[in-house]
């Protein structure tokens, strides 16, 4: 437990100096966690990359040298991943967090996040927004990993609000559209919506399967 | 970690097996013993973690199983036995394992491995029914479902394999992975899964390189007369015909201490009162042990094993109980 809490005020020390030191470089005294340790969401570097490890399953022949297999996703590209190291091996500790942060607004280039609690503001580069960017706007609450100082991923809340600012008129009778019909949101995403939605109506959106779940009064 | 709380039906389910157990060993005229649980001496083997405890200066091992102190017995003269013990091993906490655990360990005089399997069988049938019984060679099941004999392959053979099957699959630092490492990895991962729809899987003439002190096979040198048996592809029991010479338990001992050293592991020192028995020597014999917190699981349907070895009470449900019971008057 106590590992734990200077593992994080390590990074979040690393967090807010990031600025002023060149992200990458982890000094000498890296810490790392032996097999025994990788528990679900503890992020470590493995080929370099930042993973967060779902789960780690400890395997011993009956006779032999005993394993660790572990899962893990990427968490710069999202990807899951298996493993198998040796219990025993060790794995560095990746200067990375997940955080919440509220988005503020967006440029040509970035968009920006900010931490509710100390008012730091963070940018996220479009290869970071990935398909966030299709479903928030400004103040909602997004789960942002931070690694080396830099957001690398940012992932939208599970349901959004968002208002429809293009969408036909529903025709009578049309049953050949298979009662649906497409909508654009104000960001910009078309999806598909049901006959009765209209324009500058406000819809309720899972963002997980990018599908229409109510309307809003 | 899995942690668990204390429940009845488990408790009764342990008593209920424990009884069998002894009746089906009392009816068979084989003792029930005891020996202790804190030896000065430990295992050889680089696999298996004892621990430690230190004692006025002096340091002590619990055992890693009762083999050393039950051998000594049967030196001293002791004919068939049986212990029902606590075994403790420094292994991580995970669904199969736990650093306590409860053993069913037997001798019998006379027996080789093959009658010791019946026996085996036998005791198991008390205890579930019907149970459906498969007997594979160690080689033989590991060609059958890899395509690769274990015996006759190479190191880079192995490895192919483990690359081939585990796609999407990474393995960190495995250079220097000897071919037994190689055998005993694949078997685990690769073969052991298949047997998890037979509900009773007997695996015997297991390769000489990891047999701990089991006696060579007199038809195939490559092999030793070992077995284990597989309750729904979960390893429950390793049995053997038992090395009888104290050469034979030396030279066993003086290859783990080099295995120690090649995996920069500290030196143990041999337990010397288990070496004086077998320079009297054994009798003819076979033994085996059961994990038993694993047959519970096996009975009680139990997915975790932290279920059937709890360590925690909850007292709130009995509170409750009592509240309820006090409303109802």
């Amino acid at each position: 437990m106590f590992e734990f809490m200077k593992l994080t005020v390590k990074s979040l020390l690393g967090r807010f100096f990031a600025g002023s030191i060149n992200p990458g470089i982890t000094g000498e005294n890296m810490a790392s966690y032996p097999t025994n340790q990788l528990k679900s969401g503890i992020k470590v570097l493995i080929d370099g990359d930042p993973c967060n490890i779902i789960s780690s399953d400890y395997v011993k022949p009956g006779k032999g040298q005993a394993f660790n297999r572990i899962k893990f996703r990427n968490l710069i590209t999202g990807r899951v991943l298996e493993k198998t190291l040796k219990s025993g091996d060790s794995l560095p500790q990746a200067d990375a967090m997940e955080l919440e942060m509220s988005y503020i607004f967006a440029d040509d280039e970035f968009w920006y996040f900010m931490d509710p609690n100390s008012y730091e503001q963070l940018p996220a580069s479009k290869s970071a927004m990935g398909e966030t960017t299709d479903w928030i706007i400004p103040e909602d609450v997004c789960v942002v990993t931070v690694f080396n100082g830099a957001i690398i991923s940012v992932l939208a809340p599970n349901f959004v609000e968002l208002k429809v600012i293009e969408c036909e008129p529903a025709l009578r009778g049309d049953t050949v559209s298979g009662g649906s019909k497409t909508a654009k949101l104000q960001t910009g995403k078309v999806i598909r919506v049901p006959l009765f939605v209209y324009e500058g109506e406000k819809l309720k959106i899972d963002t997980r399967t990018g599908e229409y779940v109510s309307r809003l009064k | 970690m899995h942690e668990a709380t204390f429940n009845l039906s488990q408790l009764q389910a342990r008593a209920d097996l424990y009884k069998k157990i002894r009746s089906f060993f009392d009816t068979r005229g084989v003792m029930e013993v005891e020996t202790p649980l804190m030896t000065p001496y430990t295992v050889t083997d680089p696999h298996v973690h004892s621990i430690d405890l230190k004692l006025s200066d002096q340091t002590w091992f619990l055992q890693t199983s009762p083999e050393y102190m039950m051998k000594q017995l049967l030196a001293l003269g002791c004919k068939d036995i049986y212990q029902i013990c606590k075994a403790f091993r420094s292994d991580d906490f995970a669904q199969f394992h736990q650093p306590e655990f409860s053993m069913l360990e037997w001798y019998r005089i006379d027996y080789d491995y093959q009658t010791l399997m019946q026996e085996v069988v036998a005791m198991i049938r008390t205890v579930f029914d019907p149970l459906r019984v498969a007997y594979y060679a160690y080689e033989d099941l590991f060609n059958e479902v890899l395509g690769v004999n274990p015996l006759t392959a190479t190191c880079e053979e192995l490895r192919e394999i483990a690359c081939l099957h585990l796609e999407d699959h990474a393995f960190m630092d495995f250079a220097e992975f000897t071919l037994t490492d190689w055998q005993q990895y694949l078997f685990s991962q690769l073969v052991e899964p298949v047997l998890s729809d037979v509900p009773c899987a007997m695996v015997y003439n297991f390769p000489i390189s990891h047999s701990s002190l089991a006696k060579p096979s007199d038809n195939d040198p490559r092999v030793s007369e070992r077995f284990e048996m597989y309750l729904n592809g979960v390893e429950c029991a390793n049995g053997f015909s038992e090395l009888v010479s104290d050469e034979g338990c030396i030279a066993r001992f003086k290859a783990d201490m080099r295995r120690r050293e090649r995996l920069g592991m500290p030196g143990v020192s041999v337990d010397q009162n288990f070496i004086e028995a077998m320079r009297v020597g054994l009798p003819k014999c076979a033994g085996v042990s059961i994990g038993l917190d694993r047959l519970l699981m096996v009975l009680t349907k139990t997915k975790h094993i932290a279920e059937v070895i709890p360590r925690k009470f909850n007292f709130d449900c009995v509170e409750q109980e009592v509240l309820m019971l006090s409303a109802e008057k």
